[in-house]
């Protein structure tokens, strides 16, 4: 697991890896355009945000039920690493109406999305 | 030539295979004269046995060329290969050969099993709750990913004991479930002699924490 889905979280330590999470930013650009400028203009990045959440591999904010599946889908395609990253993106856009009324990155980070 | 360290797996009983040495982190390497007693005893083996000797003649001859050969015992433990030692001390006078033969019923993963608590494939426990179907999800986890189970290594990682950096892993992550405790930090300080730099990566506990905590019946797996 973590040789094979982390690997690429240790290129950059201590720092995160700010070139995947760019990712999650790019995914809510083409997908959810206004989304994105909303949260731009709020300063919030997916490295503040996101990186929280991926590094416990979601296991904080989802319950123990989602987050077998979540694992399940992972394992299951494991020629593709991106999806952790797409889940976060996946997740914020889902929640758009909540996240836009977030202003502070701690708090969108702390949010219980199996909620 | 490896020093005489530990046994790599004590079978049990009183052998001259007992004098199998190792060398943590490569593997098994084994002293001439240990290499030279089972050669005579395959040999004689497919005196008394012709089968044997048509069937294991490929493996005989990978033996010569090298001396790793510990894996290719799991298919000659037969009792019909093995020649007893009073058979074989009859035959040649002066010899004094004191053969190890695998006991009835023997398995080599219960050998395993016996070793050590933390490699163990454990039933659920009677409180667990764990539902059983999500054991059943674990084992699809192991077969999808094609998991090596490497029993040895994982053993051999865990008579390292407790990492360093993990030993006072009670006073940022309190935990009250004490066997759970010993396992996570089992875990961790596996990792951990595997690879130093994951003592430096501070969400490293965090991420392996649900692993361990779900995953209740094997730690190879883990």
């Amino acid at each position: 697991m973590i040789s094979h889905w982390c690997k690429h979280w240790f290129e950059l330590y201590p720092n995160e890896p700010a070139h995947f999470l760019q990712i999650i930013d790019e995914v809510i650009k083409n997908e959810d355009y206004s989304l994105y400028t909303n949260m731009r203009s709020k300063g919030l990045h997916a490295k503040d945000y996101a990186w929280p959440n991926i590094k416990q591999l979601y296991s904080e904010i989802l319950h123990e039920e989602d987050w077998c599946i979540l694992m399940d889908i992972f394992f299951a395609y494991p020629d593709k690493i991106n999806l952790i990253y797409y889940f976060t993106a996946v997740l914020v856009i889902e929640h758009r109406d909540v996240v836009s009324g977030i202003e502070d990155p701690e708090e969108l980070a702390s949010y219980d999305f199996s909620a | 030539m490896a020093s005489p360290i530990p046994q790599a797996t004590n079978y049990g009983h009183n052998t001259n295979l007992s004098s199998v040495t190792e060398e943590v982190g490569d593997g098994f390497e084994q002293s001439e004269i240990t290499t030279t007693s089972r050669k005579k005893q395959r040999m004689h083996s497919s005196i008394y046995n012709p089968q044997f000797h048509q069937q294991h003649i490929e493996e005989e001859t990978d033996l010569e060329e090298e001396e790793d050969e510990f894996e290719s015992e799991e298919s000659e433990f037969s009792e019909s290969t093995f020649v007893s030692n009073s058979q074989y001390n009859s035959q040649y006078p002066g010899s004094q050969v004191n053969a190890w033969h695998p006991p009835q019923g023997w398995k080599r993963e219960q050998e395993f099993r016996s070793e050590t608590e933390f490699d163990t494939v454990r039933s659920p426990e009677p409180g667990s709750s764990i539902d059983p179907q999500m054991n059943d999800r674990f084992e699809n986890w192991a077969s999808t990913l094609k998991l090596p189970n490497n029993t040895h290594a994982f053993r051999q990682l865990v008579k390292k004991g407790i990492h360093p950096a993990f030993k006072y892993l009670y006073e940022k992550y309190p935990i009250d479930n004490k066997q759970l405790y010993e396992k996570y930090i089992h875990i961790l300080s596996c990792v951990a002699h595997w690879s130093e730099f994951m003592t430096n990566v501070e969400y490293f506990p965090v991420l392996v924490f649900p692993f361990v905590k779900l995953i209740e019946h094997s730690d190879v797996v883990i």
